[in-house]
């Protein structure tokens, strides 16, 4: 019996086509991937002891919904001191299913369903920031990051001119994903005292990566700043920190009145969240990862972990500028985080032309389907950067993500000459990857 | 500097006080627990085992979000065989964290945002739905189930007045929580025909318990009934099965375009599920948990949990009502599932009036505050099942649920002379909470 066709309701557009492209492109060209922000190594064995331990004490079943306490109360003991206050581990700190599940109860929790609510978000952004506001019913807002002499940047006025006193949550990504940058202490401040014009604004913290700076640099959380605590909501990943981004744990920090909103949310989306994984990583927080010897003497598991991934940034900077190379690429510099961007405008001219004039790009075999295929025009045609990532990827074997994606599709601020690398797949990995980028044969 | 007192619109309304009390009732009168559905045992070591080995071999990142392929094709196999049918690993299933999860996503994705739909659910029931109904915008529309001469029961006439063209959805729990009754075939063959007339309907088959049957008997699933499968959403729980409902694994099998719909939801609430945990689980599926041998020789490990809380059933239906027994109380069947119930009418009588009088029950030490309390009335008066269990708690240190939690707050269809009581507890410690309803003292 056939179905009679329905269609429901729309509530979030149905956004998995768009990266679905990119994984069949993988298996069918057999791509070495620096597209998705999750590490090529495991999680460290101390972590993985710490697992089996929980699970051998019986942390199975189901735990309180704000969070299991060993884990909370270590929370608020470590990052209490980053943001230098006492922190109360039972009302300030809710966990998650990961961080972007902390985002979607946040945003939910404090946007008005009926709609009229407004999302400040600074362009390019984390794709699911806009699935998570369409979902809430707010209208989403961008503001463009631009990148201009070696930084990026935001206009003070054009930041300013977004806000309004409908805008209910503005979202901040520090350790910014896809640009690395980290916002300096100058323009933090300065968007705090912007928003003392505008109380009704929460500021949505996404401090995932903040752990994970290079250069001797360090991440400002916000809430960290003198009177942002109490409108300031912060959010924070297990998953990357511990390389487990599967294990899905998270969790965020601020005042009581909207962690709780938020918990409300979580508890009926989630209920509550992986306990013997909750344990572990309360077991492993603060001193074991950030003090004591990992592998080398004297060098943490978190400064490690940099040093890698400043290893693998380093060596793709300088090598996707190195001849022999057919393609002019333009890394730009990263502070931070899993990703380094490459400037493509140089390179556009490489790109063969089926790959520029049309979305049905495959040369395909006898009987062979197409790939799923994302059809989105910039100005009429294919967005460089997406022509570039798939011709990167059906003759070069390489996957990786087209800035133009960071973007909500009806943004002004779109730029698609530009493309994000990973730097968090391994050594290995990258170097191979490199060198096919640079016109290397894929070899089996 | 203090925050300015904030609100936030209202989505969900926070039931989380509701369990809070009981929370905090354990732990300060020291009770044992046979409230919450979990089980009072660790999952079999040979799902820990794959657990720790699917660590090892690196199921730890970021997975496709619709369930890994190795669970994924588990689950089309085993259970298209309990539905006598094939089924598309690829598009017929999704994996969610927790089989609550699944529901949630799968009432969000098919109610209409702005309203005006309706969702028609057998009370009383798992409390959550109410949640997910309310978080979805539309209206909660109960049916009883009526107890009488050994047999919980609806009445065909009662169950299709409450249907309509704006009906969207019917809960439909069949190895029901909280009474344990196994829907007959006829039942269920009633339940489909009258839906003929209403072709905008869709089944949420709640099968999570649909494993865990008594004295021989089956739990058939609506989705197995013939023309149904493509009206059909079935949700089942790894955790529950698994006695692992801390490591937030369910799955949902249905028609392509509803479980896509559902999976769009959840990619945005929780993007992917518990990596490790999905593959363990996978391996451990169809053969491993229903043929091979478990602790005995020729009985599976179903087959043993099965027993296990069988035995425990029957001695709480037995010693509940064996003297010396101070409370007249009445035990009713239970044919499937986590839980038994018990009818207190006749031990009303008993409650100390300070129980039945107030939602203020507790005798203060100097300097004590007292617990949270859930402040509900049934015409007028403190429900007399809430005021029992606040009396076990408190004066015999035993956990049970009020049934009148099982029912909207507005339902025309609540009673409150039932408790329910958890048999998935343990031999051991149910006995002694047994033995503490009777009159026992606690001992430390």
């Amino acid at each position: 019996m056939e179905t009679t066709k329905r269609t429901f309701p729309l509530r979030i557009d149905d956004n998995v086509a768009i990266w679905t492209e990119f994984k069949e492109l993988t298996l069918r060209y057999n791509c070495l991937s620096l597209g998705e922000g999750a590490p090529g190594h495991n999680p460290p064995q101390f972590l993985v002891d710490n697992l089996v331990k929980a699970i051998e004490e019986g942390h199975n079943q189901y735990s309180r919904v704000m969070g299991i306490p060993e884990l909370n109360k270590k929370i608020a003991d470590v990052y209490g001191k980053k943001l230098g206050r006492d922190i109360n581990w039972m009302t300030e700190i809710f966990v998650s299913a990961g961080a972007n599940s902390a985002i979607n109860s946040i945003i939910l929790g404090i946007i008005d369903p009926k709609g009229g609510d407004e999302v400040v978000v600074f362009e390019p952004c984390f794709p699911q920031y806009q699935d998570h506001v369409q979902m809430a019913n707010a209208r989403y807002v961008p503001v463009p990051l631009d990148y201009k002499e070696g930084k990026w940047s935001f206009s003070k006025e054009t930041f300013r001119a977004a806000l309004n006193e409908r805008t209910k949550i503005l979202i901040l990504n520090n350790a910014h994903n896809p640009t690395g940058k980290l916002f300096t202490l100058e323009e933090l401040t300065t968007i705090s005292a912007i928003l003392k014009d505008f109380p009704n604004v929460i500021v949505l913290s996404d401090d995932v990566y903040e752990y994970l700076t290079y250069d001797g640099k360090h991440s400002i959380m916000f809430a960290s700043l003198p009177d942002t605590f109490n409108k300031t909501v912060s959010v924070f990943s297990g998953g990357k920190l511990f390389s487990a981004t599967g294990w899905k744990v998270g969790w965020a920090i601020g005042p009581a009145d909207i962690i709780n909103a938020a918990s409300v949310i979580s508890t009926t989306t989630i209920y509550c969240v992986n306990a013997p994984a909750q344990v572990a990583m309360g077991r492993c927080l603060g001193d074991v990862i950030e003090t004591q010897r990992f592998k080398e003497e004297g060098v943490s598991y978190v400064q490690h972990t940099r040093k890698e991934f400043e290893i693998v940034r380093n060596y793709m900077i300088e090598e996707l500028q190195r001849a022999p190379i057919d393609l002019e690429l333009t890394p730009l510099p990263c502070e931070s985080g899993f990703f380094v961007m490459v400037d493509i405008s140089k390179a556009i001219c490489k790109i063969p032309t089926r790959f520029l004039e049309s979305h049905d790009y495959e040369i395909l075999e006898e009987g062979q389907t197409p790939v799923s295929k994302n059809r989105v025009f910039i100005e009429g045609r294919v967005p460089y950067d997406l022509a570039f990532c798939r011709w990167m990827a059906v003759e070069r074997g390489v996957i990786m993500m087209p800035n133009s994606l960071f973007y909500n599709k009806e943004s002004p601020y779109r730029i698609d000459t530009l493309v994000r690398l990973s730097i968090c797949k391994g050594y290995e990995l990258s170097v191979w990857a490199v060198q096919r980028i640079k016109g290397k044969q894929k070899t089996e």
